[in-house]
């Protein structure tokens, strides 16, 4: 194990940038395509609850109704009573029950079971429905969540590939170290665990710069998004996604380093004489 | 061969075809031949003769397709790949024509590191590294890169290296080759005083003056020993090296 460390640092001083260089890059968008996905998925959420807080005040106010204790249920579908304090101006008795469900998008889906959830919880008459929609900007960046998580998906998927060349292109180039090793008496699976430490501990270095870097940059372009809008930005961090990208990074790097560490240590060592 | 000592290494019958586009190639065609503990031998020969085949059959670093191959009491044409690499540890040392460093390594780490692949503890690799190192007049390089030094000096890297885990033999292929005549002379003078403390030594050369540093010159010639003949000039005493 002393010699596979002894020769793994010689080749991170020799051979490591490019391949670090896109692993961080590969961090880092991974990281702004999550958060950006997170914002979107937490803006248009808390959006949801407001707007069914507030056209269930409306509705009341419309059927003139002063002091209904409005409740709505919104976020996207799920039958989850959000209880609304809707005593605003107008509305200051508290003694007319009604409740309002608003819901954007589960109207249809989960009409009965909210109302089952508010009959439990305030023994009442359904009397009015509305259906809140999101506002076309606001529905706009709600749609573009699906666009944004395949854009990430897609960076995976090519910063995977690129990392996978650069192993490849960087296992050439250790072709000369690798067959040196062997000559010197490396086993087959020592060289092929060189060129897995190597691209795990390229990916461990980027994971670890990376996704701090990553998800500041990446609600930094929220915050910017949310406030040319106009919105009260509700920050997020998908830390379960993130918690992921970790282990899965590492993975998949010993996974691409299969292929170069399996050429190189198929290499005869006779190599070298022709060198 | 002085009789009642024991070959170190043996070669009898070895065939060895490489297959080539047109037709193979015939590189060994029923080699004999043995060496005694503490011999410096030459294999010369003119190019395809087969000597750099030999040199890579002795080291394991290619299969014999007939014949036996023994070193040291082990018959190493019956090892299998990882065998191979551990029987290269514990007998071989190897020195190229082209150094072959590990550039990313310092000359203190490329010098530790044979000894660290047959488990050796970094410290005491080390310590047996600089040993070498200050022999060979490496000692003030210890923290240096491989690619500051001149060939001279990288090819005594390269002979340090070699001579790490104290091997049975050491091979050498055209390890003048890449040096201009000072650096040739100074890498032939080393191998005189290794081979005075006693090193086993097997080089392969074109060069008649190179030869002449070994106390033993075989020829080849169609993949088979022509013959042998003696040192024309045998190399002063030198002080006791390893």
């Amino acid at each position: 194990m002393g010699a596979v460390r002894l020769v793994l640092r010689s080749q991170l001083r020799t051979h490591h940038w490019p391949l670090l260089g896109l692993t961080l890059l590969v961090a880092m968008a991974g990281s702004v395509t999550l958060a950006a996905a997170a914002g979107a998925r937490r803006t248009a959420s808390s959006f949801e609850r407001f707007a069914a807080a507030t056209l269930a005040r409306d509705a009341a106010i419309q059927l003139d109704l002063p002091g209904a204790v409005a409740t709505g249920v919104g976020g996207r579908g799920r039958p989850r009573p959000y209880p609304v304090p809707a005593r605003g101006p107008g509305l200051a008795e508290p003694d007319l029950d009604m409740a309002v469900i608003a819901s954007p998008d589960g109207w249809g889906r989960d009409i009965d079971r909210g109302q089952q959830a508010l009959a439990a919880d305030h023994p009442i008459d359904l009397s009015s429905y509305s259906h809140p929609r999101l506002p076309g900007n606001l529905a706009n960046i709600d749609r573009t969540r699906g666009i944004v998580v395949s854009l990430g998906a897609s960076f995976a998927v090519l910063g995977a590939i690129a990392v996978g060349h650069a192993l490849v292109v960087a296992g050439r180039r250790q072709r000369r170290d690798a067959g040196v090793l062997r000559a010197l008496g490396f086993l087959r699976r020592q060289v092929r665990a060189m060129f897995a430490w190597h691209s795990a501990t390229a990916a461990a270095v980027a994971v670890v710069a990376g996704l701090p870097i990553g998800v500041a940059a990446g609600r930094w372009v929220w915050r910017a998004i949310v406030g040319d809008l106009g919105l009260i930005d509700d920050p997020t961090v998908p830390a379960v996604a993130l918690a992921a990208i970790g282990p899965l990074s590492l993975a998949v790097a010993v996974g691409l380093s299969w292929i170069p560490g399996r050429q190189a240590s198929r290499l005869s060592p006779s190599v070298l004489r022709a060198e | 061969m002085s009789e009642g000592t024991a070959a170190v290494l043996g070669m009898q019958g070895v065939r060895k075809t490489f297959e080539a586009d047109n037709a193979p190639v015939r590189a060994l065609r029923g080699l004999d031949f043995s060496m005694l503990p503490g011999e410096f031998v030459a294999v010369m020969g003119p190019s395809g003769c087969g000597k750099s085949t030999m040199l890579n059959l002795v080291a394991g670093l290619d299969s014999v397709d007939e014949g036996e191959v023994v070193l040291d009491g082990e018959r190493i044409h019956a090892m299998s790949e990882d065998e191979l690499a551990r029987m290269r540890r514990r007998h071989i040392g190897i020195v190229f024509q082209f150094f072959n460093l590990l550039e990313g390594m310092t000359v203190l780490e490329n010098v530790a590191l044979p000894a660290m692949i047959s488990g050796l503890k970094r410290k005491p690799a080390e310590t047996r590294a600089r040993d070498l190192l200050d022999l060979l007049g490496l000692a003030d390089k210890t923290n240096q890169m491989p690619g500051v030094l001149s060939g001279g000096q990288r090819q005594r890297l390269a002979i340090a290296r070699a001579l790490a885990n104290r091997p049975t033999l050491v091979l050498a292929d055209e390890p003048t080759g890449a040096l201009d005549s000072e650096g040739g002379q100074e890498i032939l003078e080393l191998f005189r005083r290794l081979h005075t403390d006693g090193q086993t030594i097997l080089m392969v050369t074109h060069d008649d003056d190179v030869a002449a540093a070994a106390d033993r010159i075989v020829r080849m010639k169609d993949g088979r020993l022509e013959g042998a003949a003696p040192s024309p000039v045998p190399g002063p005493p030198a002080p006791a090296l390893v």
